[in-house]
């Protein structure tokens, strides 16, 4: 057998040990592997947008709904907190993320027991869940029999605002983007004034051109 | 091996651009391009605001200027950029004839707004969030245009049109409410629609009338529920084409007891078209071919499906 350019002990003529041999390279490398991915959970255990999370509270409501969430491939939990605080009142008078997390928590927009941390990214479910309960969505059985308990509320939050049209299908535990969380309270908000949890005035636009064509 | 490096080479390129495109989908899609040839560049002006709405004037060098309030009376060039809060519109006017209404939660902006010969032109921009818009007829023409990442809408002489985009998706709405005519143009598929009033077209770019399917409300028959007379009406007359009937479907309401506004009648027979007494024989036969009696509607039976034919010869 020749062998070109190989460095290493010569190969046998028993073409088991070879087999053999691959067997063992594969090991070695799944359990490699099986490290570096333990390592990786162990060092990465929390994925924290620090920066991000201070900008988010930093820039005024309007730079935060059409600049600089539209660029966040995440939300941290301190920018989703502001943006419902905004979305229940048209305007976010807080001015920490312990005041926003009271203020929410006394709403029943948010439970304690979820434990979440301000520069943590937010996902899916506890958005939906907050949303469902600043603007009184009804809910289904489930929403309103175990959601109330505790049991897969955020699961039932997605399912309803799926069903009122105001989230595209998707899973309650992936995370939410920036431009997503905005459209959503942008139709949120909608909902709230048809259903007129806030004074809202609709807007005739044949009857504004023509008090348009009357003014000289 | 060139040929696997110039492909390579070619993904990364193409990854670059469709960064670069995605980057820029939260921007307006218009850019300020007043054409340098007008005959005469107009401004819009502001005339009904609720809540908090601010704009960017174009500045000197084409980059948009600081942020500020706006109110009511506000005159706007082409290149301003609005932006509303949630609870807040604002309704601009282009002209005596145009009105544009900018939604909650948007990012728009004035591309062009300018006269060239008979024709006035108003080229809009949606980074994201809605835009409704009436245009009136006047002698002079109008080309209106509203920009997004992914599509277009181009209105033919409409009043209140609009669309709703969102660049986290890419999905949007676009739609005719009352008058006129307006062509949504998809970039991404290069599929273009034209819609008539009351019509609309997203993303999928569905035509209407297979849109119409799913938006329409199906009522689902309760065949258990039924009577047996209630089948076999449905059996015989559950087309739903009874109305081409000579007498417009009289013959089969009457079958059914529709008209008679008494529970205890079978029908009262003299329809506008019909023979008289006919539904009253239809309805005497059913009777005597079921045992039971046919259930009278004021409102008439207009078929809810096929039920299964009650003790009928050859019937399974």
């Amino acid at each position: 057998m020749t062998h070109y350019g190989v460095v290493g002990p010569k190969r046998t003529a028993h073409p088991g040990q070879d087999i053999i041999a691959m067997r063992y390279a594969w090991s070695r490398m799944l359990l490699a592997s099986l490290a570096l991915l333990a390592g990786a959970g162990l060092g990465c255990g929390k994925n924290l947008r620090v920066e991000q999370a201070d900008q988010g509270e930093q820039v005024d409501v309007d730079t935060l709904l059409n600049e600089h969430l539209q660029r966040q491939p995440m939300v941290t939990v301190g920018e989703a907190y502001r943006v419902m605080l905004i979305l229940a009142d048209g305007d976010d008078q807080y001015t920490s993320f312990d005041q926003r997390r009271t203020a929410l928590e006394e709403r029943g927009a948010i439970r304690a027991e979820w434990g979440l941390e301000r520069e943590e990214p937010i996902d899916k479910g506890s958005v939906a869940y907050m949303v469902c309960r600043i603007i009184k969505a009804p809910g289904g059985i489930n929403y309103n029999l175990f959601g109330r308990l505790g049991v897969g509320d955020r699961r039932y939050a997605l399912r309803e605002l799926e069903f009122l049209g105001l989230m595209p299908s998707a899973v309650p535990y992936r995370y939410i983007t920036g431009g997503e969380l905005v459209d959503l309270v942008a139709k949120a908000d909608r909902y709230m004034a048809d259903k007129g949890h806030y004074t809202h005035e609709a807007v005739d636009l044949s009857q504004t051109l023509q008090e348009n064509t009357d003014t000289p | 091996m060139p040929n696997k490096l110039m492909g390579t080479f070619a993904a990364v390129i193409g990854l670059i651009a469709a960064s670069a495109v995605l980057a820029a989908d939260t921007q307006p899609a218009g850019s300020a391009t007043q054409p340098v040839s007008v005959d005469e560049a107009y401004q819009a002006r502001i005339v009904k605001l609720a809540g908090h709405v601010q704009y960017a004037l174009p500045g000197a060098n084409g980059e948009p200027g600081e942020w500020q309030e706006a109110k009511v009376g506000d005159q706007l060039p082409a290149g301003t950029r609005i932006r509303t809060r949630l609870r807040s519109h604002v309704v601009l006017t282009f002209g005596d004839d145009t009105v544009v209404m900018i939604d909650r939660a948007t990012l728009a902006s004035i591309d062009q707004f300018h006269r060239s010969a008979d024709t006035k032109h108003i080229r809009l921009g949606l980074g994201h969030g809605a835009v409704r818009a009436g245009v009136a007829e006047t002698t002079l023409r109008s080309d209106m245009t509203i920009e997004t990442p992914t599509a277009t809408l181009s209105k033919k002489g409409t009043m209140d049109f609009g669309i709703e985009y969102e660049p986290s998706t890419g999905r949007y709405r676009v739609y005719l409410a009352r008058q006129g005519l307006v062509e949504a143009l998809d970039h991404v598929s290069g599929r273009s629609r034209t819609l008539m009033p009351g019509q609309y077209v997203t993303e999928a770019m569905v035509r209407w009338i297979e849109t119409a399917l799913f938006d329409r409300t199906v009522a689902l028959a309760d065949v258990f529920g039924m009577t047996g007379a209630e089948r076999l009406f449905n059996a015989l007359s559950g087309s739903g084409l009874g109305v081409l009937e000579p007498g417009g479907g009289q013959a089969a309401g009457q079958c059914a007891g529709s008209g008679g506004g008494s529970s205890s009648s079978t029908g009262s027979g003299g329809g506008l078209g019909t023979q008289p007494g006919a539904g009253l024989a239809a309805g005497a036969i059913i009777s005597q071919l079921t045992g039971q009696r046919v259930i009278t509607r004021p409102e008439g039976n207009f078929g809810t499906g096929n039920g299964r034919l009650p003790r009928l010869p050859g019937n399974r």
